[in-house]
């Protein structure tokens, strides 16, 4: 058995910010089930107009149920083309329904999900989200379609996809349905399972929704985007500081994706005897994976680098693996020859490719991805003040590397705008928010609650030391959840002046199988969801790598 | 809006955001406001009035340290204490009570007070026999067992029993007055920085057009 990676590893920030999709992917465990269940899909209602405005009405149909993507076009003055949350009009809109909806069910919902924010869902709707034209190469590609031809793939692949969703809500917000309403159906059981379904039928809208304004340019010269290059569209996804608390807020659901995660690189690293096959896969699929990358486009300048770096230790990793002996366990020595020897993108690169040929070892895992929030528990008042240092000692040992005297280690607050209730990131210094702080810096706060206990009768129970001290009761809940889930907090200062927010979003990104990440700041980034994917009507005789890009 | 019999009704998710938001804007430190809106839901998803009874209390809570001592939760106290201060000592106490001897208390707030045990019975397999006035109700993790809606303040009897296993059917869907969403509305914006245009452009750190 080989150890699994420890969480001091791990769950580092910079680690976390180099993380790649892998099999146990919440897109991927979808379309793996789809797969498996042989899900149909089917276009019933596709009323747009010519004015490129209406709706239309997706629907998938499982063993047992039916859910169906509601869709609303609008027109929308490119001055109100933003990605920001703030924005109010968007060039569509969506709302995922449990089921198949009524007439009166999509006038309902016509009044509403155009509306996102300001809207109102019932517990019949699973998800809303809204997504904008990517404008220049949606015109670029209408236009080459109506006059017949095909759009060059180049223009394709920089871009990567024709709309790009702003937010994808789901589990109760704006009234839908709770996530612990739907929790019992297998299908929506992994996470974010719902928001995935969502998005892979907004793909197919939007190439649905593409070739038909060719059409209504062109009725005569019109022709269909090949299939080569619609596969190599995704959905883009513009990601901000909104989805960063997630992984703080969330200590025990990181914990079983990143544990289900370790785990599985663990399974593979105990393989003694590696199959000739199982190499050639994991070869192919990084020479795959590798002319992909350099398809990789990023307009900042340190992601540029990292790719470039990243393609580099990609053809040292492949060509380490094509001599390496296949007995006694060649994945933990290719691990470990990567950790000393590459970069923290291609040494996670190796991690998730390596899964691949083992769906025996890792799929089932999927299942553990999910948690019961309701199931979490309150304080144990009953552990003694000592008992709950030693704890601390255990799992925040790395909360001695921070100074938090110097003013950098607390230099950042987060706090909830009450514009639109975004939340954003400012100077402690600069901004009179600190009343507003947000409890997103639990380093900071564990350490005072440590401070604070070390001044206490060490043989008093926490019971009796929150009576008085109530306002460590957040840490003590935390540090209790995080004792037996180890790989639930990041060791990082969350309000630390070097912090680079796009790191925790990078995180949960890739384990919604996200790809070709594109910081446009430390503080957001824009991404591709399904690149490479099958469309719905081949989904289940599909490449199961199709992540990885074409067979070249 | 022609909108659908019961579209209104607020998701469990929000409203536990919601309490938890306004708990803090009362003045609660953050652990306790995670509590107070984990509690008011249980209690609802079991059919009791645990918000009002909350928002009720709003401009009586005491959100400083407790006023309560260890001997207090051991032994009972007729006194009438703080429901938020009391509940929460009483479920930190918890795994040291037996309640073999029956404990006393005099509630105001009966409901939430129900959902703070129910709260803090999570991931346990005891039970509570809850005795108030003529009323009787177990609660037990997710589950608080009651014929009718207790009153709003009572004498409450504690006394361990065995957990039931009766089926049950949870409420999925929470109707909020207009009054009860404005009141939660108005304590959780306190939680919320006020927006200005730096915030606006640095504190999220994104571009304001993007027609690429």
């Amino acid at each position: 058995m080989i150890a699994m990676r420890e969480p001091d590893e791990v769950m580092r920030l910079d680690r976390l910010g180099s993380l790649h999709a892998s099999r146990l992917s919440f897109l991927r465990i979808l379309l793996r089930r789809i797969q498996e269940e042989r899900w149909s899909f089917q276009r019933t209602i596709f009323d747009i107009g010519a004015d490129y405005t209406g709706h239309a009405v997706y629907t998938a149909r499982t063993p047992h149920r039916s859910y169906s993507l509601i869709i609303f076009a609008h027109q929308l003055d490119p001055e109100h083309r933003t990605d920001r949350v703030i924005a109010n009009a968007w060039d569509a809109t969506f709302t995922l329904f449990d089921g198949i909806p009524s007439t009166e069910d999509i006038d309902r919902l016509r009044s509403n999900v155009p509306l996102q924010e300001a809207g109102r869902l019932s517990a019949s709707e699973l998800t809303m989200s809204r997504a904008n034209k990517s404008v220049r190469l949606w015109d670029a590609v209408v236009a080459a379609l109506a006059a017949g031809e095909q759009p060059p793939v180049e223009d394709i692949d920089d871009t990567g996809y024709l709309m790009r969703t702003t937010a994808v809500y789901g589990s109760g917000k704006f009234g839908a349905c709770d996530r612990e309403m739907i929790l019992d159906r297998p299908e929506l059981q992994p996470a974010f399972q719902a928001e995935m379904l969502t998005v892979l039928m907004i793909r197919q809208f939007a190439r649905d929704w593409l070739e038909y304004e060719a059409y209504l340019k062109a009725p005569d010269s019109a022709v269909r985007l090949d299939e080569s290059l619609a596969t190599r569209l995704g959905i883009g996804n513009s990601t901000g500081l909104g989805m960063a608390p997630f992984l703080i807020n969330h200590p025990v659901l990181i914990d079983h994706w990143m544990r289900a995660r370790e785990t599985a690189i663990a399974r593979v690293q105990a393989i003694v005897e590696v199959a000739p096959c199982d190499r050639e896969l994991v070869m192919h699929l990084l020479r795959r994976a590798r002319a992909d990358f350099a398809l990789w486009q990023s307009a900042d300048e340190a992601q540029s680098a990292t790719i470039e770096e990243l393609i580099r230790d990609v053809d040292t990793l492949i060509g380490w693996i094509e001599v390496h002996p296949l007995h006694a366990t060649p994945w933990a020595d290719a691990m470990r020859f990567a950790k000393t020897e590459l970069c923290l993108e291609a040494q996670e690169v190796l991690a998730s490719v390596m899964l691949e040929p083992y769906s025996n070892l890792v799929d089932e895992l999927a299942r553990e991805m999910a948690v019961s929030e309701c199931e979490l528990k309150p304080v144990n008042g009953s552990l003694t003040v000592e008992e709950s240092i030693a704890q601390i000692d255990d799992s925040y040992h790395w909360l001695d590397d921070i100074q938090w005297k110097d003013a950098e280690a607390t230099a950042l607050l987060w706090y909830v705008s009450e514009e639109k209730l975004e939340p954003r990131l400012g100077f402690r210094n600069e901004e009179a928010f600190e009343v507003h702080e947000q409890p997103l810096a639990p380093a900071r706060d564990i350490a005072a609650y440590r401070q604070t206990l070390s001044e206490s009768s060490s043989d008093a129970t926490l019971a009796e030391f929150l009576l008085c001290q109530p306002e460590h009761r957040l840490a003590a809940m935390r540090v209790q959840w995080i004792a037996s889930n180890r790989y639930g907090e990041i060791r990082g200062n969350t309000i630390d002046s070097g912090l680079r927010p796009i790191d925790l979003l990078r995180c949960k990104l890739s384990f919604f199988g996200a790809t070709r990440f594109d910081p446009r700041s430390d503080r957001w980034l824009r991404i591709t969801l399904y690149r490479h994917a099958p469309y719905l009507d081949q989904i289940v005789e599909a490449d199961p790598f199709w992540i990885y890009g074409p067979v070249h | 809006m022609d909108l659908r019999a019961g579209a209104l009704k607020w998701s469990g998710n929000e409203l536990r955001a919601q309490v938890t938001k306004a708990a803090r804007g009362l003045g609660y430190d953050w652990g306790r406001a995670k509590y107070l809106g984990e509690s008011v839901l249980r209690a609802e998803r079991n059919g009791l009035s645990a918000l009002t009874s909350f928002l009720q209390l709003t401009d009586t809570l005491d959100t400083g340290p407790s006023r309560l001592l260890h001997s207090n939760l051991h032994n009972g106290d007729i006194v009438t204490v703080d429901v938020v201060d009391l509940g929460i000592a009483l479920i930190d106490h918890l795994p040291g009570l037996d309640f073999q001897k029956p404990v006393v208390f005099d509630v105001v707030g009966v409901s939430l007070f129900l959902g703070i045990l129910c709260y803090g019975l999570t991931g346990t397999d005891r039970a509570l026999q809850i005795e108030i006035d003529d009323i009787e109700c177990v609660v037990q993790a997710d589950r608080i067992i009651v014929g009718l809606e207790p009153p709003f303040q009572g004498v409450c009897w504690l006394r361990s029993c065995p957990r039931r296993f009766d089926d049950w059917r949870l409420v999925g869907r929470f109707q909020v007055t207009d009054t009860e969403a404005e009141i939660l509305d108005h304590l959780a914006s306190r939680v919320y920085a006020p927006a200005t245009e730096a915030s606006r452009l640095a504190g999220a750190g994104a571009g304001l057009n993007d027609n690429d």
